[in-house]
């Protein structure tokens, strides 16, 4: 299956607003890249340049050894010769077709023979169990059916390439689940490469090989899920990632640490920093890398709790600490009340620290490499509930506090 | 340099050669009409070299601007009718705007009975030729002043009507009025229909007052469409010619159009131009400010497809009480035209109206001297002449449906495709403008575009198609309305799954596009063929014998004052397009309001 | 010399032939061969008309079953069919072979001038119209006179025409648009160039001088006529139905509706008679006029059909009603009419020059004081 490879790619679109500015992104084939960010970043764009169904205003695209667009050659292969298949946001079901004819519409337009379309199309309405509804019309369907069928008139092409624009926006909650469970099911038995479009951080760490984090049209940062968690690349990666969010705190760096108040961030030995000592720096703590005792201690930060936030699994706890507030999630209490004294521990892994600029000072690896492929870490990702990051954090906290 | 050029090349969607396709074309059709008509009023023509010394004609002048705009005749023979045109003008369409709004509401939002039969109703009026309505007016409201026998209404109640309700400007606004409301019955209904009630509800829900709601959410949303109908009828009391004639000359009160004609008779074409152009100017003023003020909006008025119909106002004991008002003032309007032109055509002697003169004479009868009016004509049935017209009328009406409705559907993609580019707005506004323009004004250029080959066009002089290019102009606007409302509620993206798929420009256009909106286009279909049935003056110099329309044609009876032979034909028009427009919304689920762009 | 015609033609093309032997005994008068001209139109078959006039239909019908030459009539207004003969020959389309033309003032500077029309007079009108109905030649004349409802006056009411401007007139007098009717225009012209007689029927009427505003009499008329109220109305029809309608207290009077109308009378039980008294005029009568297409595709069947229009038999279908008189002096008039020789010399006509020069200044004086 094809890599698609983005070249100094620019959409600049009348009115010289600039969606999509100078990408370079090389998506790994057969993996399943995701393109993430806030409304208006220029995921859409970029994935409808991929499709062929927005010309770039300069740059090339190269779709495994075929070079797709090209301005500088003059060339532009129609969406439909560049064997990539797209799911719309709306579906874009045909109403005034049976399900039947929106799936086998591709199949008669390409002149594919009748006895081999009615096979294909009920091949893939079995595989993703509409074979019962072929016969309707799509506005008789649920949202969930109706994504299946939009699934199923592009898989039906058999593209080498698969395009999602936020396929999962609009359904429940729970059939966002099953969905996401089936949509990784169905990268495994195509093998096709996917690109994925959703501004969902939560969607994009659980289900993708890669992410590509961007931004008012420019790429901030592509790599596996797990390394744009644990070492995001600017403030605004280590923001948009998580749930609940970072919290970012002010500080200063020391030996050792850096002091944010009273609260001391260790930095870990070996831990590059990319500060001098004194340099003020924003530290990343996700509510999981913070954690509350009864009493003062080293480095401990006293603080307040203003709100309690149990969500059954987990407690979350609105802190007050001098001016800013930071979420801590700690499970070890129950009885922690609205307006508790408490003190704060941080025990950031790996330390998260942002300069001025917004940019990270702490990163090492996963920064500036965009392209690692397929690997355990992303598989394991998959596995998560909310992408949080195992590993020794909780050990290590287990331990202080006994 | 080459780089653009690329660029250029790599740009070569369909929606942009369309766009350049159809401003050459619509250019051509319209644009120089209007650049002739400009000219017109800055040249000296044979008979008006008379009243400007020291002119020949064909000689440049500014004269007809002058004496239109700043001599000492400016008062009456351009102001007081331009005063008089803008109180009919306003009065029609607030009178419209009216009556269409509150049919429309009692139609959607209420518990009224008999709904179907009220709504198929409301539009009839629209069907039928204006001055069927000015003719049933003076017909049940004329006093002694125009003599003859009195009007029903004294002839009952023994009162003289006063000569201000009679005749002139009220009743001419009133009668045109009732022919125009169906416009705003279909727009505001529809407009009201796509109102998410959620909107009204969470409104509700803020503890806002009905009045509130009304003001704040119903008539933001319902704005567009009442731009939408001042706009049509607004520009309709502009250029009308028949009615204002008939009803206000017997007070002598008179319209811009009245000039318009007037001047074309007395052969100073330069004058009558003048009328023209500020006709078209006042339109494209109102059709300024609807873009200016609801240009944006427009598009949110779309419908969004979800949302739970709002729940319908119960009338309660108003309920019978209302729908009895509505059907009877609907059956006033349809019926008793109707009924008007019917019973004349069965009295062998015309106005005698008494049991022993019905006939069918008109109808089935041999060709005689002695009988009735002794025309010597066969009735209108039997008589093959009549009936060839009337096939011709019918296949032309036919044509420029089906030519409309692909081009509207066409126009309509190009602009939607391109929304937001000058060329789109250009291309909209375009294809708007020939319902600005006084048809009979229209024909004459037509006639001098097309009588010879000019370039590739070969001359189209007593063709079939030259009559259709002309009603195909001039109807262009209804069906590009209904082109880029049906566009409008189309999302790219079905059409970009069917780029996907590898299907054609040509495939997406007839399998998805078009079968998607299909009953839109055929409402947008529907009103080109009701206009070309009963178009007379935009046709009058093209029509050649071979090409005689049921209009053209009943003149020669009317010029006699065999009314019942032009009665009977106008009843049968009535009848073939009331049936088309049923049998359309039976089996096309067409409806005239999307026609419309609503 | 007959072109080959279907078999049930046999009776017509003979009756053609014996139309034509007696018709090239009048040709000897022409320079023209008339009998050349009989076989050419023979041969060309058919011919195209404009006419103002839809009685122009039947004339064809009766003209084809005689001759077998098929004639196409459209039917146009005055000012459509000026414009569009105009147009069509300024385009150098040759679509028409002749016109029968009404507001010839207009018609003569559009078309006659530009020479895209000719004047032509054929051998029945050469030998019996007098010489002022050849050119133009004349198909008939029209008269538009002053009505009265009968029931009310046993007598004619009118004596003058400035009673018209008068109290016991105001808001009774009815009159197609003068802005909508060219002819109305023309007859007006002759009111202005006749102004010294119009103002001495003042004189006579009143014994006063006329004290006018407007340059002269016929403009003065107009200005004070449009004063007293009169109904402007779209149609003569309805104009010489509202006047003769019966059981009226207080009927309306006609000004300058066709005669023609009263030829309904019986048939529609109408209690209406024109004024024979009105003075200076009893009204006015223009001519329909017979042009020939320069570059006519069919001249000669144009010719012979303006032929059998000057004949007795092709005027018939005019000829069945009062106030349309052919120039030819065989025709006996309509039942309770008067001859054409008569009505020219009780109505004002026009002049051709002095209309075209000064309709404008009619029409300017009409939109000046119609407006309320």
């Amino acid at each position: 299956m094809p890599a698609i490879e983005l070249r100094r790619v620019l959409k600049r679109f009348s009115g010289d607003s600039v969606a999509v500015r100078d990408l370079d992104l090389t998506i790994p084939d057969g993996s399943f890249t995701t393109l993430l960010g806030p409304s208006g970043c220029g995921k859409t764009t970029t994935l409808r340049m991929v499709a062929g169904l927005e010309m770039p205003t300069d740059g090339t695209i190269v779709i495994g050894d075929r070079t797709v667009f090209s301005l500088e050659q003059g060339r532009s292969v129609p969406p439909s010769k560049r064997g990539l298949g797209l799911v719309f946001q709306s579906y874009a079901l045909w109403p005034h077709l049976t399900v039947r004819q929106n799936i086998a519409f591709g199949l008669e337009v390409q002149r594919v023979g009748k006895a081999e379309t009615t096979t294909r199309v009920e091949e893939v309405a079995a595989a993703l169990q509409i074979e019962a509804y072929l016969e309707r019309y799509t506005s008789e369907l649920s949202g969930g059916q109706q994504q299946r069928v939009a699934i199923a008139r592009v898989l039906v092409m058999r593209p080498g390439v698969l395009l999602l624009d936020e396929p999962l926006s609009n359904l429940d909650a729970t059939l966002r689940m099953d969905m996401r469970a089936e949509l990784k099911r169905l990268h495994h038995e195509t093998g096709a490469t996917v690109v994925y479009v959703t501004h969902d951080q939560l969607e994009a760490l659980t289900m993708s090989t890669h992410i590509a984090l961007m931004r008012e049209g420019v790429l901030q940062q592509f790599a596996p899920p797990l390394e744009l968690y644990a070492h995001p690349a600017n403030r605004f990666a280590a923001d948009f990632l998580g749930n609940p969010r970072i919290n970012l705190v002010p500080g200063l760096v020391d030996d050792g640490a850096i002091a944010c108040g009273a609260l001391r961030v260790p930095v870990a030995p070996g831990t590059h920093l990319d500060a001098g000592r004194g340099a003020p720096v924003t530290v990343g703590l996700r509510s999981e890398e913070l954690w509350l005792e009864r009493e003062d201690g080293p480095g401990r930060a006293a603080a307040r709790i203003s709100s309690v936030l149990p969500t059954g699994a987990d407690w979350y706890y609105r802190v007050a600490l001098g001016n800013d507030a930071v979420t801590v999630r700690d499970d070890r209490y129950t009885d922690l009340r609205e307006g508790d004294d408490v003190w704060l521990v941080a025990t950031p892994n790996p330390l998260k620290a942002f300069d001025a600029d917004g940019r990270s000072c702490t990163a090492a690896a996963g920064r500036e490499a965009p392209s690692s492929p397929v690997g355990p870490t992303a598989e394991l990702a998959g596995e998560g509930i909310d992408g949080r990051p195992v590993g020794g954090g909780r050990a290590a906290r287990e331990g202080a506090t006994s | 340099m080459r780089m653009a050029l690329r660029r250029l090349r790599l740009n070569f969607t369909p929606q942009r050669i369309l766009a350049v396709l159809f401003l050459l074309v619509l250019g051509y059709l319209v644009v120089v009409p209007l650049g002739v008509m400009l000219q017109e009023t800055f040249t000296v023509h044979p008979m008006e070299r008379f009243q400007i010394p020291g002119s020949v004609t064909g000689d440049f002048t500014t004269a007809h601007w002058e004496r239109t705009f700043v001599g000492p005749n400016a008062r009456p023979f351009f102001y007081r009718p331009l005063i008089n045109t803008l109180i009919i003008s306003f009065g029609l369409s607030a009178l419209a705007l009216v009556i269409g709004g509150l049919l429309a509401w009692l139609v959607v939002r209420t518990n009224l009975p008999f709904k179907g039969l009220i709504s198929n109703a409301a539009i009839i009026p629209y069907i039928m030729p204006s001055w069927t309505l000015a003719l049933a007016w003076i017909t049940l409201f004329k006093n002694q002043r125009i003599g003859g026998q009195p009007g029903i209404f004294q002839a009952l109640t023994g009162i003289a009507t006063p000569d201000w309700f009679a005749y002139g400007l009220f009743p001419i606004t009133i009668t045109l009025a009732l022919h125009y409301f169906p416009f705003g019955f279909m727009l505001i209904g529809g407009a009201i229909r796509n109102i998410d009630a959620q909107l009204e509800e969470s409104a509700e829900l803020l503890g806002a007052s009905r009045a509130t709601i009304l003001r704040r959410v119903v008539f933001p949303l319902v704005l567009p469409a009442i731009f939408s109908t001042f706009l049509l009828t607004f520009s309709k009391g502009l250029g009308t010619f028949g009615t204002p004639a008939f009803l206000g000359g017997p007070v002598r009160e008179f319209v811009l159009s009245t000039s318009l004609y007037a001047n074309l008779i007395g052969q100073r074409p330069g004058i009558a131009y003048i009328a023209a152009v500020v006709m078209i100017l006042m339109g494209v003023l109102v059709l300024y400010m609807d873009h200016k003020i609801i240009g944006a909006r427009r598009s949110f008025v779309t419908i969004s497809g979800k949302g739970a119909r709002a729940g319908s106002v119960d009338l309660g004991r108003w309920r019978l009480p209302v729908a009895a008002g509505v059907l009877l003032f609907l059956f006033s309007v349809i019926a008793v035209p109707i009924g008007a032109l019917a019973i004349d055509t069965l009295m062998l002697r015309p106005g005698i109206y008494r049991l022993e003169n019905l006939s069918l004479h008109y109808w089935i009868g041999e060709a005689s001297l002695a009988i009735g009016l002794g025309t010597g004509e066969p009735g209108i049935l039997r008589n093959s002449q009549l009936m060839g017209a009337l096939a011709n009328t019918l296949r032309l009406a036919l044509v420029v449906a089906l030519v409309c409705g692909v081009l509207g559907m066409l126009i309509g993609y190009t602009v939607v495709r391109l929304r937001g580019t000058t060329v789109s707005r250009l291309l909209d506004q375009l294809s708007f403008l020939p319902y600005l323009m006084p048809s009979i004004a229209l024909g004459s250029i037509f006639l001098a575009l097309f009588a010879v080959a000019r370039g590739p066009i070969p001359s189209l002089y007593g063709t079939f198609w030259l009559l259709a290019i002309a009603c195909i102009v001039s109807y262009l606007p209804y069906a590009v309305k209904a082109g880029i409302n049906a566009m409008m509620q189309i999302g790219p993206e079905l059409e970009e799954a069917a780029i996907m798929s590898g299907a054609s420009w040509f495939t997406r256009m007839r399998r998805i596009l078009f079968p998607v909106q299909k009953a839109t286009y055929f409402s947008g279909m529907l009103l080109p063929f009701i206009s070309v049935t009963r178009e007379l003056s935009l046709l009058i110099l093209l029509v050649t014998p071979a090409t005689q329309l049921a209009t053209t044609i009943t003149l020669r009876y009317t010029d006699r004052g065999w009314y019942p032979y032009t009665n009977g034909m106008v009843l049968l028009l009535v009848i073939i397009v009331i049936t088309t427009t049923a049998l359309s919304r039976r089996i096309m689920k067409t409806d005239l309001a999307k026609g419309l762009g609503g | 010399m007959l072109p080959r015609l279907p078999s049930h033609r046999q009776a017509s093309a003979l009756l053609a032939a014996l139309v034509a032997a007696a018709l090239l005994a009048f040709a000897t008068a022409q320079a023209e061969d008339w009998s050349a001209v009989e076989e050419a139109a023979l041969a060309e078959g058919r011919l195209v008309v404009y006419s103002t006039t839809s009685r122009t239909v039947p004339a064809g019908e009766s003209f084809q079953a005689l001759t077998g030459i098929q004639v196409e009539v459209v039917r146009l207004g005055e000012q459509d069919l000026i414009e569009r003969a105009f147009q069509e020959s300024r385009a150098g389309v040759r679509n028409v072979d002749m016109i029968v033309v009404e507001d010839w003032p207009a018609a003569r500077e559009l078309l006659a001038n530009t020479g895209y029309f000719v004047n032509y007079v054929p051998p029945t009108a050469a030998e019996r119209f007098a010489p002022h109905h050849q050119d133009p030649l004349v198909l008939g004349y029209i008269n538009r006179i002053f009505g009265f409802n009968t029931e009310k006056h046993d007598e004619d009411p009118f004596t003058n025409v400035w009673e018209l401007t008068m109290p016991q007139y105001s808001g009774r007098v009815m009159i197609r648009d003068v802005a909508i009717t060219g002819e109305h225009q023309n007859a007006f012209t002759e009111w202005v160039r006749r102004s010294d007689e119009l103002e001495a029927a003042y004189t006579e009427l009143t014994g006063e001088a006329l004290q006018m505003t407007e340059p002269n009499a016929g403009l003065e008329f107009i200005k004070r006529f449009l004063q007293n109220d009169p109904i402007i109305m779209t149609s003569d029809t309805r104009i010489a139905e509202a006047v003769g309608a019966r059981g009226q207290d207080d009927p309306p009077y006609g000004m300058f509706y066709v005669y023609s109308k009263h030829r309904d009378i019986p048939l529609q039980d109408l209690a209406l008679a024109d004024s024979r008294a009105i003075q200076p005029t009893l009204g006015y009568y223009y001519p329909i006029v017979l042009q020939l297409a320069s570059d006519a595709r069919n001249p000669n069947a144009a010719k012979m059909f303006m032929e059998y229009l000057g004949t007795l038999e092709g005027f018939a279908p005019w000829a069945d009603s009062p106030g349309v008189y052919t120039p030819n002096p065989d025709q006996v008039p309509f039942e309770g009419d008067m001859p054409l020789a008569w009505w020219e010399e009780q109505l004002w006509g026009y002049d051709l020059d002095f209309a075209v020069q000064n309709r404008g200044i009619v029409l300017d004086t009409w939109f000046r004081y119609a407006q309320r």
